[in-house]
């Protein structure tokens, strides 16, 4: 069982939480102008890397947010945790260099947010 | 479970026996209130107390983080010092219907509270802590009346959730038994309270001071949360 | 052996005062004789010292087995309890295949060996022997292959032959148990607890003792510290120790006491005996098994408990077990590991030998010999290593002693008299060759010359110490071959450097699993690594006004070393070969006589040199699995299942790596090891699941008026975790109705006179704010632009990816207040959907969802004559053009507030009353008292199932399944072209959604309206059915959904999904059923009413 720390609540089991796959995926400003093809990635592509990957959990049996994880899958071991809207967590340098792993991934699209609501100003 | 107890699905409702003798009597029709934990102490054990605290007035308060007007004209209403941080819970005193109630605001996310009716003045009571109209009406006038364009929600869930508050020298461990957070007298304090599970059902859980907690559940699931507490006590009284 | 004289001896001097307190006798019973024991007995110190030697047959061949070890390493000596049956008193099977060496004797303890037929003395299985050399490893997958239909007959005697206890068949309870359950009702339980301990330490021998006395005192007790001991008592291998050994100034046993209870007065450190730590998981996580004491005799008490520890440093003190040798017939009756011996004598007061050989490559088995001669044995010692002449003072003290000491050399045979051991064989080792080939162990030979034979009952055998490193390695830690101790060790480098780069594995090792070879450094490892320990933590206490890092309390300079230098498990030592067999020197001049080189290996004489106690593998096995060309470790112990037993190969891994090592001619540090994995050792499957079975095994959620569900004789459904009533079945003069009697009478009663529903279980979300329009429009398929205020609609929610997956009626409460409802199932899912869209993407929209599923309980009430009845209740008016349809309104019933809905789905003039659940039982009773006068008939899921059937409303789930667009419904209408986005519009303009052959929900009659087709049933374009195997073989062109007997249209309807149904409508397919292939036309999903008069009205 893992140790998920919620970015509002602290560190809690893991079954108080539901993880709802890759992170960084916005939803596209104007849907009506990709083509199928655009479209069917944006809804079924995932990168499922293997390895250090962004993920978005919920806190369901809790305050019930959303937010992102960066864990590395191989090792079952969180890197770091950040609100919707805040930078992505970096991968520690500590982590970097005991590893050696060469790339970290990038999340697919820098979007999503408020960034892609045409209506609204975005104020933080 | 002991022969003598109903199962999860029988228990809990304790109050239709006396309600079809009532009309079969013929009464005048009238709607009666039921109670979602059985009536009494629930804990087999002499060193834990477990009793239903109900039914309780309950709301939820959705105002946004930035809001800071709305969550001073909150604090004002409340009656408490400040807005309750992460997983923690602040006394409210509101004056309402002529009566000075006493209650709790609890923090459920960083837009969400519920306010609470306080537990122990209504353990046991026949009296029937009801004053969600009141308190909802008073809050659509001091936070949504003048300002229209103020982001608010109040929702009036006082039956969907009840209480039961586990008390006495072994409340701790009982709870410990089937809920993942860090009871641990020094992690969890009074004044602290948090969202979980016990068992496998969701609850809130605060705690009032070093031997006395409420756990707050789905009415639907008050049947297997009471089992569960009252099966957790079995071998705390040795 | 039979003992000639009595095996309870008096205790030795001084020192280790033994665990067993003769005052109290305890009486047991084992394989139906009556023996006794003393209090602080296990099992099987009870019955060697009432002189019992044969515990069990072996599992294959069925050899006489004895005892082994002491505790959990136990391989041979495996029992089954003996119970009392809760209702007839006999005496049942109760618990298997226990290690007698760790059950605690208790009066009414009743036990029997296993794995024999008809007696341990005497056992038919014993015949297995003679086939010894067709029942090699993996002889099954080489067997029982032809004829496949004998398969019947053989499976019989297989189950019976694998195993080696029996599965208990009823539930059997020690006596007083049996008795307060017959008395009280409660059965035997479990439970679980939760721990979150700054520091655990598993192991409480000394390094662990220490550690928690350094951790407990450290910042003025702020550190929460968990001490977890296997063992009924703390000190480990200090229980069983030398009279020299001083702790504290004090005897070893009086030290450990002093210690112990020391730290039980310390708030903050938590010590938990009679607990085996099992299972190490990720981020720290640990569970640990505790057998909860006094749970035989009152139960209030759990059987046991499972511990779940999450800890922010863990550190492991799980100490180290011994080695076996391999040679031949070394699992007779009288071998027993060297330490064992010793245990039994200081702790036990149990001598199991008068003639005794000791046989060793470690200074530590000498001191099993010093401690039989002082019992009063006549021991020997046979000494692996070259010159054990000029050695320590341990060899000093046996030769002192007088005891012999046969140097460099081995046991190779070990001799039985009716199967039990009665001496053994020696050789010496050829020096020469060894020195000039190497120091490949496996390389040396033995001097056929000097073969000498000694006389012995007892043989202890002492292979060197292999560090517990399980734990370690369920972790995740690495292990890495030690040529010093020829085992594979810790790796701990490699672990504090994952240390670094990761939180997660914050452990620390002490102690002789560490490689201490004496106390004063087991005690030293002990408080470094706590002291590193706290020193880490101190960084991250919280600060609480104490002083952090080393303060008072901390590293005490008077530490009470141990005065002498016993040394545990002393190094260096010299490896055991592989195995020991005699190197014919002269006989095998060519070399060819077994087709082996002259490397001292021998197939033929390597008969019955066993590895794997407990599952009969031996070393012949190994080297047949690596010539069959298995060559991974994992390969190999799969295929002669060595170490795969319950003991899991505690004793018996290392030499398996060994042999294999030598035939692959590999060293053994480049073979590795198995995987370890949880658990350490056999769990009770009630630990692992506590309070979870039975009534709590899943919750149950209850509708506020479900007892009057029970009352009414309601039959339940589950839907998701609820609890549903599902048809309420009468008397009738043959006993109840059945379902479908049921559901006829309930529909009917609805489509003709007033029916009442319980719909409390749909979820409910109160939606306000600025945005909420925009919320709904972009959740909905409809436009909600236009709902007035007091007005319903409904609608359906798409994936993006354009698929149905909910549906519901939303209201519009205010100007931006609207009160959504969605499916029972649905209710978490849609606002875990909305809350998703709202967090993460759409932050600064004005617009909150709130759940209020449970806070109304819901009556509908439904059928021609609904209206009349609630008008009496209600207390505005509520007749048509008060009330029309789609509409609410808020009322008052009785004076309570309530707030009625004109929603249909069973498609008869239908009111959903919402009223606060804290009323809605009350609420019902009301109706059903007041519709008797109106005919009311309740009515269940199964009777809403068929009307909304028979008016062809689709319920996502039973009718979707994820593949099925509004457009595939035939519900282009709900989708408003003119919005400009919403969830899954893109989807459904892709060609996929929108190509021809899509399945489309149809209606189905059947030709003889009498056979209700059974859901799910498969529909073909032509009756023509290929049999399987043969091509083209026949396509499904789609499937039944819904389907039920209609009594109001007196026929059977069904809803399917049929390719291009919607073009196809009055077409004749067929059904695949199990009576043939039933004709079936394609119809209209709207059986009933297709203008909805009757819901309107």
């Amino acid at each position: 069982m893992l140790r998920v720390t919620c970015p509002w609540c602290g560190a809690r089991e893991q079954v108080e939480f539901s993880c709802h796959g890759e992170a960084g995926i916005a939803r596209p400003a104007d849907c009506s102008s990709l083509d199928d093809r655009g479209w069917g990635e944006y809804v079924f592509f995932k990168e499922n890397a293997k390895g250090i990957t962004l993920e978005r959990w919920e806190h369901i049996h809790g305050c019930r947010r959303w937010f992102i994880a960066l864990r590395d899958n191989v090792t079952d071991c969180f890197l770091g945790f950040s609100k919707p809207g805040e930078d992505f967590p970096q991968v520690p340098s500590s982590y970097r260099q005991a590893l050696s792993c060469a790339s970290i991934p990038m999340p697919r699209s820098a979007g999503g947010y408020g960034k892609n609501d045409k209506k609204v100003v975005l104020k933080r | 479970m002991t022969a003598e107890s109903k199962t999860i699905e029988e228990s809990g409702r304790v109050s239709s026996d006396s309600l079809s003798t009532d009309l079969a009597a013929g009464l005048s029709a009238e709607l009666r209130m039921q109670h979602f934990f059985p009536r009494g102490e629930g804990s087999l054990s002499p060193l834990v107390s477990i009793r239903g605290v109900e039914p309780l007035s309950k709301i939820i308060i959705r105002i946004a983080e930035e809001d800071d007007a709305g969550r001073r004209e909150l604090v004002k209403f409340f009656g408490c010092n400040k807005l309750p941080l992460n997983n923690k819970y602040v006394a409210s005193t509101v004056s309402v219907a002529g009566v000075s109630l006493a209650g709790i605001l609890l923090w459920l996310g960083p837009n969400e509270y519920m306010y609470r009716v306080s537990t122990e003045d209504y353990v046991d009571s026949e009296v029937s802590a009801d004053f969600s109209n009141e308190l909802l009406a008073g809050l659509e006038k001091v936070l949504v009346g003048g300002h229209v364009s103020r982001h608010v929600s109040f929702v009036d869930v006082s039956d969907y959730y009840a209480v039961v508050r586990v008390s006495g020298a072994r409340a701790r461990r009982v709870l410990q038994k089937n809920c993942p957070l860090d009871l641990h007298a020094r992690a969890f304090v009074a004044g602290d309270c948090g969202q979980s599970v016990y068992g496998k059902s969701s609850i809130l859980l605060s705690c009032a001071s070093a031997n006395t907690f409420a756990v707050q559940v789905r009415i639907s699931m008050s049947g297997y949360l009471w089992e569960l507490l009252k099966f957790s006590t079995i071998s705390e009284s040795c | 052996m039979a003992s000639e004289q009595p095996r309870r001896i008096l205790p030795l001097r001084l020192s280790t005062r033994a665990r067993i307190d003769r005052g109290k006798r305890i009486y047991f019973e084992f394989d139906g004789r009556s023996y006794f024991g003393y209090a602080g007995d296990t099992l099987a110190s009870a019955l060697l010292a009432s002189g019992e030697s044969i515990f069990g047959r072996s599992f294959k061949y069925h050899r006489k087995r004895g005892v082994f070890a002491t505790g959990e390493e136990e391989p041979n000596a495996l029992v089954q309890l003996l119970e009392e049956n809760v209702d007839d008193g006999r005496l049942v099977l109760s618990e298997p295949n226990l290690t007698s060496t760790q059950v605690l004797l208790r009066s009414g303890l009743r036990a029997r060996s296993q794995n024999r037929f008809p007696s341990l003395k005497f056992d038919l299985g014993a015949v297995a022997g003679f086939f010894s050399p067709l029942l090699v490893a993996g002889f099954y997958y080489k067997t029982f292959m032809y004829p496949s239909r004998a398969w019947r007959f053989y499976e019989y005697f297989i189950r019976r032959a694998a195993g080696l206890g029996r599965a208990p068949r009823s539930l059997g309870l020690p006596p007083r148990i049996a008795d307060s359950v017959r008395r009280v009702g409660r059965k035997p339980f479990y439970e679980w607890m939760q721990a979150y301990p700054d520091v655990l330490i598993v192991g409480g021998g000394l390094a662990g003792l220490e550690a928690a006395e350094v951790l407990s005192s450290v910042s003025d007790g702020s550190l929460r510290v968990m001490l977890v001991e296997q063992d009924s008592d703390f000190g480990g291998s200090l229980l069983h120790s030398d009279p020299d050994v001083k702790v504290d100034g004090l005897t070893a046993s009086a030290g450990i006491v002093a210690r112990v209870s020391r730290l039980r007065t310390r708030e903050n450190l938590h010590l938990l005996s009679h607990s085996c730590v099992s299972g190490y998981y990720d981020g720290n996580f640990l569970t640990a098994f505790e057998h909860v004491m006094g749970s035989y005799e009152d139960n209030r008490l759990p059987r046991q408990r499972m511990w779940r520890i999450r800890a922010k440093h863990v550190l492991l003190a799980t100490g180290a077990s011994e080695r076996h040798a391999v040679f031949r017939n070394n699992d007779l009756p009288g071998i027993m590991l060297a330490d064992s011996i010793r245990a039994y004598i200081r702790r036990y007061e149990v001598l199991l030998g008068r003639t005794a050989v000791i046989f060793t490559n470690n200074d530590n088995g000498y001191r099993s010999a010093l401690a039989l001669h002082e019992a009063g044995a006549r021991v020997e010692i046979v000494d692996w290593r070259k010159d054990s002449g000029v050695r320590s003072e341990i060899v000093m003290c046996a030769r002192k002693a007088g005891i012999v000491i046969y140097s460099n050399s081995g046991v190779f045979e070990a001799l039985s008299s009716n199967g039990e051991l009665s001496g053994v064989r020696i050789a010496e080792r050829m020096s020469a060759r060894a020195e000039a080939e190497g120091e490949d162990s496996f390389r040396i030979e033995l001097d056929s010359s000097k073969v000498r034979t000694l006389t012995c009952s007892l043989l202890g055998v002492s292979g060197g110490f292999v560090p517990r490193v399980h734990l370690f390695s369920q972790a995740g830690g690495k292990l890495v071959f030690d040529s010093a101790s020829n085992c594979y060790v810790a790796d701990v480098q490699a672990a504090s450097k994952s240390r670094l780069s990761s939180n997660t594995f914050a452990c620390r090792l002490a102690g002789s699993l560490s490689g201490a070879h004496d106390y004063a450094s087991a005690l030293e490892q002990g408080r470094a690594a706590a002291l590193d320990i706290a020193n880490h933590l101190s960084k991250h206490l919280r600060p609480s006004g104490r002083p952090s890092g080393i303060g008072r309390g901390g590293a005490r300079a008077d530490t009470n070393i141990i005065s002498s230098c016993e040394e545990m498990a002393s190094a260096p030592s010299e490896p055991l070969p592989a195995s020991l067999v005699l190197g014919a020197s002269s006989s095998m001049v060519d070399g060819k006589a077994n087709g082996i080189s002259n490397t001292g290996l021998s197939a033929g004489r390597g008969k019955f040199c066993f590895l794997d106690l407990q599952n009969d593998s031996t070393e012949a096995d190994v080297r047949l699995a690596i010539r069959e060309g298995y060559r991974s470790l994992e390969h190999v112990k799969r295929y002669t299942t060595t170490g795969m037993a319950t003991d899991q190969g505690k004793t018996s891994n290392m030499n398996a790596i060994s042999v294999a090592s030598a035939a692959l001619e590999t060293p053994m540090a480049e073979l590795g090891t198995t995987t370890y994995r949880p658990p350490y050792s056999p769990q009770s499957f009630g630990a692992f699941v506590g309070a979870h079975c039975g009534e709590l095994f899943h919750p149950v959620r209850t509708t506020p008026m479900h007892a009057a569900h029970i009352s009414a004789g309601a039959y339940f459904e589950d839907v998701g975790d609820w609890k549903r009533p599902w048809f309420y079945p009468q008397g009738k003069r043959h006993g109840l109705e059945t379902l479908s009697e049921a559901c006829a009478r309930e529909s009917y009663g609805v489509r003709n006179s007033v029916g009442l529903f319980d719909g409390s279980t749909l979820g409910k979300i109160d939606i306000r704010g600025p945005d909420a329009l925009w919320l709904l429009n972009m959740l909905y398929t409809n436009s909600f632009d236009n709902l007035k205020i007091g007005q319903c609609r409904y609608a359906i929610m798409l994936t993006e990816a354009g698929m149905i997956f909910d549906d519901g009626v939303t209201a519009r409460v205010g100007k931006d207040h609207y009160y959504m409802t969605t499916t029972t199932g649905g209710a978490a899912r849609v606002l875990s959907w909305i809350e998703e869209w709202l967090q993460t993407e759409w932050p600064t929209r004005k617009v909150y969802a709130t759940s209020v599923s449970e806070q109304w309980a819901v009556c509908v009430v439904g059928g021609p004559r609904a209206r009349a009845l609630l008008a009496e209740l209600c207390e505005d008016d509520i007749s048509a053009s008060a009330l029309p349809f789609m509409r609410f309104m808020d009322t008052k019933i009785c004076n309570i507030s309530a707030r009625i809905f004109r929603v249909s789905f069973s498609g008869e003039s239908a009111f959903e009353i919402n009223i606060p659940a804290r009323y809605g039982e009350s609420l019902w009773h009301l109706l059903c008292e007041r519709g008797v006068d109106f005919d009311l008939v309740k009515y269940g899921t199964e009777a809403v199932h068929l009307l909304r059937a028979e008016k062809g409303f689709l319920i996502p789930g039973q009718d979707t399944d994820g593949t099925v667009t509004p457009y595939d419904a035939n519900m282009g209408w709900i989708v408003d072209k003119g919005k400009e986005d919403f969830f899954g519009k893109r989807s459904l303009a892709c060609a996929g959604l929108t190509s021809a052959g899509r399945k489309q929900l149809v209606g189905l009659l059947t030709t003889d309206s009498s056979f209700t087709l059974p859901e799910g049933t498969q529909l073909l374009e032509s009756p023509k059915v290929s049999k399987f195997r043969r091509k083209p073989y026949t396509k499904s062109i789609g499937w039944v959904s819904s389907s039920y007997y209609s009594p109001n249209l007196e026929k059977s309807i069904a809803l399917a999904l049929v390719e291009d149904g919607l073009r196809r409508k009055g077409d004749t397919i067929y059904a695949l059923t199990d009576r043939g292939c039933e004709a079936v036309k394609i119809v209209s999903s709207v059986f009933f009413d297709a203008k909805g008069e009757r819901m309107r009205a």
